[in-house]
């Protein structure tokens, strides 16, 4: 970098030039966080999808209402005078309801802590039987909605401030990216392929091009999600106490006093039509405080599933009349830009046509994120002074990609295998689930150390689509009823996941194979010949 | 033996470019961007929380667009400057606004 | 009806690639006259500025700018790969 400036000042050079080594810079310090952000990004687009294709046993989609009134009946009988009861709504892609409860807060229960941390006898799906469903314990597609913002075995804010640190390199990444290359939109339907360098940044491109509208808008919507952390310092200005503002952006009806008189609660299900009639659209979530008191509430607030802004507006009802009695007002102007650029984000308005196009685009900055570091091996191979033996920076580097670009994939598959094959039965299976994702990335990632990049490549590609092949050919062997069964009875989720799967699969090979049969170029060749030749004069 | 030693000064003269524009761009870049958070906060019209909220959409675009001028200005030492000016700016409205009007 | 923004955005994209001299040369077997690539670039823009408007008159104004992004983003990738990975062999003659 800045070798090429001129007789005059050392400093100044031009502005082309010095935009390219910050995109270089900036792309590569946390490209590796951003390639695992993308990632689990990408696949998050599935989460619904993953919640239910990760638990085969769940019952086919019901109706919303009736699950509703099984899911007041199962609280009712389990916990009739708890705190509060949240529903999740099932929708067209979740068949169960997902609820949560706060038992009744006892001053002379013994110790409570013991009994909440895990978690597992406050949480149930439940059917519209009223029955809680019983399906293998996992995380299914949430681990990688929490993993693309959270990371894991970390503080939450540490890994938040990573990623947001990583989101702002990779926007000024890609803005400088296109200051750097002037004729990008000129390029970008040239694909010159086997020609080394030149290929691998013809596919930077195109992946970077064709999807610069997404790459732009969710780099900036991420950092918008986590806005309120990053930049704070407009609200530190206006506001004297941090409760005022969060009041103001989410304005939230207030919490009931419990009365000790006992009073039945309201049939939901007429409760949550009317709140659907009043939001204008389907209900989310459904939360109930002090149930069978006389003081109940509940709140009804709209799915984000047909609305841009996810700041979902919600209404609360009086427990026992079922009368309405608050609304959220409408949010101001630039409140209601934020939700609207998280919505666009999270893409949970998207339809399933539109989903694709997120999760094609996804793909697209994965693979953009991934050329690019490998762009940097590539490049500076060519420029060593003795390709056989590099400097650390750049045995650093390539290891890494290999660990990481490699690695990650595999694990991923290593993630969902485990939901196939661990006992169903067994209890702290989720968290088992997660810990062979890890066990799979750290042995991945020191075999990348070990072997010789070419045959780790091969190795850690090719591994990764065998694994996904082979496990579409599990499902097809191992699930009753059949995905086929399943689609004709119009659900087409297993067929559709395990054959995107199996396409990944096959890439994954057709990748390998390529690495496998690439040859060094001969630019390198010839310079690696003249070495030798020095060496022998 | 003239050459070598003026090869070293044009190094390290780059080298402390360098740390002048990365210090220009993260650190100076992130307390600018801040600041201007806080002075349109102030400043937009509007509700206060939509001017707190708009104030940050645009510090975060600010933020990319600091480091960007960090490394395109002639030199590291002139970001550091317009940046640091930037930025007294934006906290000499943030002073004179809390000052006439206090906080919510 | 509005993944019909799809083949349009997939055509004028398509277009815009054919008018350069690589893919004219692969594809047509000789090099771009300056009149049809004039003719070319014309019909692309023609074919991509009719999304924008099409995609808000099927969705509004809401959903229609984003469907319309989507979509042309969809587009272009489409004509990537069709001029990119198509069998060298397919050649139009004339």
């Amino acid at each position: 970098m800045g070798v090429g400036f001129g007789v005059g000042s050392p400093v100044s050079r031009p502005f082309r030039q010095s935009q390219a080594t910050l995109h270089t810079w900036s792309g590569l310090l946390l490209g590796w966080v951003l390639f695992i952000v993308f990632t689990t990004g990408t696949i998050a687009f599935w989460r619904e999808a993953l919640n239910r294709w990760m638990r085969p046993e769940l019952p086919r989609i019901e109706q919303p209402m009736r699950v509703l009134s099984g899911a007041q009946a199962f609280l009712q009988r389990t916990v009739p005078d708890g705190q509060s009861w949240y529903i999740t709504m099932p929708s067209d892609r979740m068949p169960v309801a997902t609820l949560f409860w706060i038992p009744k807060t006892d001053a002379d229960a013994p110790s409570g802590r013991g009994r909440r941390r895990r978690g597992t006898d406050t949480q149930a799906l439940v059917g519209a039987d009223g029955t809680a469903v019983v399906a293998r314990d996992t995380r299914g597609g949430d681990f990688f909605y929490r993993f693309h913002f959270d990371l894991h075995y970390m503080p939450v804010l540490w890994a938040r401030w990573i990623v947001g640190v990583a989101a702002m390199m990779m926007l000024v990444a890609i803005l400088t990216g296109i200051v750097t290359h002037k004729k990008i939109f000129r390029d970008f339907f040239t694909l010159r392929r086997g020609k080394g360098q030149r290929s691998w940044l013809d596919g930077h491109n195109a992946t970077a091009v064709l999807a610069l509208p997404f790459h732009l808008m969710i780099t900036y919507t991420g950092l918008v999600t986590l806005m309120a952390m990053l930049m704070p310092w407009g609200a530190v200005a206006n506001y004297t106490d941090e409760a005022k503002i969060s009041k103001a952006l989410f304005p939230h009806v207030e919490v009931p006093e419990r009365s000790n008189r006992p009073a039945p609660l309201v049939d939901l299900v007429p409760v949550v039509r009317d709140a659907e009639r009043r939001l204008g659209g389907a209900a989310a979530y459904v939360e109930v405080r002090e149930p069978g008191d006389a003081s109940a509430r509940i709140t009804v607030t709209r799915s984000p599933a047909t609305l841009l802004n996810t700041r979902g507006a919600s209404v609360a009802y009086d427990g026992v009349t079922g009368r309405p009695i608050w609304q959220s007002p409408p949010p101001d102007g630039a409140s209601a830009t934020a939700g609207v650029m998280i919505g666009l984000h999270a893409g949970r308005y998207a339809d399933l046509g539109l989903r694709w196009i997120y999760f094609l685009c996804g793909v697209a900055g994965t693979v953009m994120v991934a050329s690019g570091l490998v762009l940097w091996t590539v490049k500076r191979r060519e420029r060593l002074p003795d390709p056989a033996r590099p400097h650390l920076g750049f045995r650093i580097v390539e290891r890494l990609n290999l660990g990481v670009l490699g690695g990650f994939p595999l694990a991923v598959a290593g993630f969902f295998w485990a939901n196939r094959l661990l006992p169903t039965a067994d209890a702290g299976r989720a968290e088992r689930e997660v810990t062979v994702l890890f066990v799979v990335w750290g042995v991945a990632f020191v075999a990348g150390l070990i072997l010789r990049p070419r045959w780790g490549w091969q190795a850690l590609l090719g591994g990764t689509g065998a694994a996904l092949i082979a496990l579409a050919l599990f499902d097809l062997a191992t699930l009753r009823p059949g995905m086929f069964a399943r689609f004709l009875g119009g659900d087409s989720l297993w067929v559709g996941t395990d054959l995107t799967l199996a396409v990944f699969g096959i890439a994954f090979l057709l990748i390998a194979r390529r690495v496998a049969r690439h040859r060094p170029t001969i630019r390198v060749r010839t310079r690696r010949a003249a070495i030798s030749m020095d060496a022998m004069a | 033996m003239i050459a070598r030693a003026t090869g070293r000064a044009v190094k390290w003269r780059r080298r402390g470019d360098n740390a002048l524009r990365f210090i220009a761009a993260v650190p100076a870049g992130y307390a600018v961007a801040s600041l201007w958070a806080a002075a349109l906060a102030r400043v937009l019209p509007g509700s206060r929380v939509g001017a707190t909220v708009a104030g940050a959409l645009i510090a975060l675009a600010l933020c990319a667009a600091a480091a960007m001028y960090a490394y395109g200005a002639r030199s590291g030492a002139r970001a550091l400057l317009v940046l640091c000016l930037l930025g007294v700016v934006a906290a000499a409205i943030v002073w004179a606004s809390v000052s006439a009007s206090g906080r919510l | 009806m509005i993944w019909l923004v799809l083949p349009l955005a997939a055509v004028g994209f398509l277009l815009f690639g054919l008018s350069t001299d690589d893919h004219h040369l692969r594809r047509f077997g000789r090099r771009c006259a300056a009149s049809s690539r004039r003719a070319m670039r014309i019909g692309g823009w023609a074919a991509i500025g009719c999304c924008f408007p099409l995609a808000i008159d099927l969705l509004g104004w809401i959903f229609g700018p984003i469907a319309w992004a989507g979509l042309t983003m969809l587009g272009a990738g489409v004509a990537f790969v069709m001029l990119n990975f198509a069998p060298a062999g397919l050649r139009v003659r004339g």
